[in-house]
């Protein structure tokens, strides 16, 4: 009887356990060879680099301005952690060649062969102002910017030979000045070279994506014939008009962590007697739905959600300061952090002294401690400027016990009215049974 | 028949019932104790607003009453539409319903006066906040403005799907306990299923587990369907338009309005089908 049951057990086990997954020892996801859009995109500042998976079927740039995209067969992979689909470049990147077809509407907007492409970037590549430049410019001028790096690692090599010659001629003098030997007089290296900021992207293939705002659809031809796995909507947005001047709100006791004030509705409210400083910025503003698809193709966006991009500090150095009628003006200044000696936390900030690397170049508001002070605001004057305005309102104690009398006083009123009521009707009702 | 003795037409009927109605809400504790209990929640709010200064020294935002006013507003808004859920279900229970209709009175002028009533009511409570506000200033002397104050002006129109929300229910309920289980399971049910996609909406997809993400799908599935016909869906757009620090647009006031109106006459046919008896 026990062996039967034993047995019955054993075929009601036995597919429970063969049905029991074995524990995953590693997650490596399952990787297709797909057809990707890889982009330099232009955000409406700089360029930034970007992919569009198989998965999308619309890519959004910004109208008005070049973008460049390359069609490429790569490995793609769903990588669960993050949700979000990547690319394995590094394994596979094969750019497929073709004519790039541009349609609106049906009809044909634009036909282009791949072409190379370089960036050139005047300032820096964190400064903007990025320029595509196409084939024989874009060779000519990576060929001239390496010619350039070159040059200028030479120069700096020379340089700072020269200056190691420099130092061991002080030190051969002085040995020799502690021997009797009179003053020598050293001629001063050359400086160092400084380096340019200049960059020169290596050339690429791509196709230039430059469309007026709208609705388009593209493919990859090859032969008369369109690639399978190239057909995309692609959509411009019109993101003109979008600069706009921010600020940043640092408090005296927490200057590592500013508040950001981006637009004119963000007022900032103080303490009495506190002080603050305030840092300009130039920014783009956007609405979410415009700017992530063009530089994050698989975020979601809110429809309706405004987004402040920050570029870069401001060369803005006047404001006007006013509480009430009484306008002042604000000036720009470098200030240093020192902080509090001893092993306690604390700093304070002071004007910065000759020769110091300043920690915040800000303005400084004093809010005042006079109650009668309220309101204030601060505003930036000038033919040109982006406009600016923010208005700081001074959040002096209130009346707790009148506040807590007011917030009662219906219900009080309302108890004392029906007592009275109450009282009116009592004698009215004695009245008439004293009449009876 | 006598001109003196001709009955009043619908609109005529309707503002009879509305003034009766109205007047029973003046008279009642209830819209005292409702008007303290709102301006208590600002005092409370006031408070913890000036506590922050005690470690701050600068603060930055647009509007530091958004959260308050989304809260005395969904706060009304409970309160009222508890209030319409027990009207209609209580004169049916009462048998007042029955002397009302053979009066005679369309259920369209009963439905309508109540709701204008509560509705004025709602107006007259907002009054009083915006009042205190203003007199009490609550977040520290002369930090609230007119303007300030005016801030929720938009707000309201979200909060009257609630109100219509207990008219209907009040219509198709027997008794008063019967309509106020129904309301409260109802509204606790829409604002959680709103709270909690909200929750999950906002966070980023790589930090839900997948039940969540699971959830979430599922929850904007389900919103797409009753997201336009839910009334918890118009105070979420409350909520939506703080979150994008953006005032509340006309076209979520518009939808909201529609949904009244659109639960209004859904509560005058119910009552209709559901006739007198309790």
């Amino acid at each position: 009887m026990i062996r039967r049951c034993l047995w019955g057990l054993r075929l009601l086990l036995a597919p429970l356990l063969l049905a029991c997954p074995l524990p995953a020892i590693a997650l490596e996801p399952e990787q297709r060879e797909v057809i990707v859009i890889s982009a330099r995109v232009w955000d409406g500042y700089q360029y930034q680099e970007t992919f569009i998976p198989s998965t999308r079927d619309e890519m959004t740039v910004v109208a008005g301005h070049p973008s460049v995209i390359t069609f490429v067969r790569t490995l793609e992979y769903y990588w669960p952690l993050s949700r979000q689909v990547y690319v394995d470049f590094q394994r596979q990147r094969d750019v497929i060649e073709g004519t790039l077809v541009v349609r609106q509407n049906g009809a044909e907007v634009s036909r282009q062969a791949l072409g190379v492409f370089s960036i050139l970037y005047p300032d820096g590549a964190i400064n903007g102002n990025g320029q595509i430049l196409w084939n024989d410019d874009a060779r000519a001028a990576h060929a001239e910017y390496r010619e350039q790096e070159a040059a200028f690692a030479r120069d700096f090599t020379a340089a700072q030979r020269a200056h190691s010659a420099y130092e061991q001629e002080l030190l051969r003098a002085g040995a020799a000045r502690e021997d009797g030997a009179p003053p020598a007089a050293i001629a001063p290296p050359p400086p160092l070279p400084t380096p340019s900021l200049r960059l020169v992207t290596a050339p690429q293939p791509g196709f230039e994506l430059a469309l007026a705002p709208g609705d388009y659809t593209m493919a990859l031809e090859n032969g008369g014939a369109t690639v399978p796995g190239t057909e995309r909507r692609v959509r411009a947005v019109d993101l003109l008009g979008t600069e706009a001047l921010v600020a940043d709100v640092v408090p005296a006791e927490r200057w590592t962590r500013p508040l950001a004030s981006n637009a004119s509705t963000a007022r900032i409210y103080a303490r009495p007697a506190s002080v603050f400083y305030l840092t300009l910025m130039d920014a783009n503003q956007f609405t979410e739905t415009d700017y992530l698809p063009v530089v994050s193709p698989q975020a979601d966006s809110v429809a309706g959600r405004k987004l402040w991009v920050r570029r870069k500090p401001s060369g803005e150095t006047d404001l006007t300061l006013a509480w009430g009628d009484a306008p002042q003006p604000l000036v720009r200044s470098p200030l240093k952090v020192d902080q509090t000696r001893g092993t306690s936390f604390g700093y304070t900030v002071r004007a910065t002294r000759e020769g110091e690397t300043a920690d915040l170049d800000a303005f400084t508001v004093a809010v005042p401690s006079d109650p009668g002070a309220t309101r204030g605001t601060v505003t930036l004057d000038g033919d040109g400027a982006l406009p600016f305005e923010r208005e700081i309102v001074v959040v002096h104690p209130r009346q707790a016990s009148l506040g807590l009398g007011l917030a009662l006083l219906p219900l009080a009123g309302f108890l004392a009215f029906a007592a009275w009521r109450h009282r009116i009707q009592s004698r009215t009702a004695h009245s008439s049974v004293t009449a009876d | 028949m006598r001109p003196d003795l001709r009955p009043p037409a619908f609109a005529g009927i309707t503002l009879i019932l509305f003034r009766r109605e109205f007047m029973a809400r003046l008279l009642s504790p209830w819209l005292y104790t409702v008007a303290s209990a709102a301006c208590l929640v600002a005092w409370l709010y006031g408070g913890g607003f000036l506590q922050t200064f005690e470690t701050e020294s600068v603060l930055v935002t647009t509007d530091p009453l958004l959260v308050l006013n989304i809260v005395i507003v969904v706060f009304l808004a409970v309160i009222l539409g508890l209030r319409l859920a027990s009207s209609i279900a209580g004169e049916r229970e009462h048998r007042t319903l029955e002397v009302l209709i053979v009066g005679p009175v369309p259920y369209g002028a009963i439905v309508m006066s109540k709701f204008a009533a509560e509705v004025c009511i709602f107006a007259l409570l907002m009054g009083v906040y915006f009042a205190y506000l203003l007199v009490a200033q609550p977040l520290g002397a002369g930090v609230i403005g007119m303007d300030d104050a005016l801030g929720a002006g938009r707000m309201p129109a979200s909060a009257l799907p609630v109100l219509a929300l207990g008219l209907l229910v009040s219509a198709w309920a027997r008794s008063v306990l019967m309509a106020v289980v129904i309301y409260l399971s109802v509204v606790v049910l829409l604002v959680a299923v709103e709270v909690v996609s909200f929750i999950l909406n906002s966070r980023p997809p790589d930090q839900l587990t997948l039940a969540e993400a699971y959830i979430r799908n599922g929850l904007n599935g389900l919103d797409t369907v009753i997201g336009p016909i839910s009334a918890g869906a118009r105070l979420t757009d409350l909520v939506e338009a703080m979150a994008a620090q953006a005032p509340l647009s006309l076209t979520a006031i518009a939808s909201a309005l529609a949904l009244t109106a659109a639960t209004l006459v859904a509560a005058t046919w119910v009552a209709r089908l559901r006739g007198t008896f309790a």
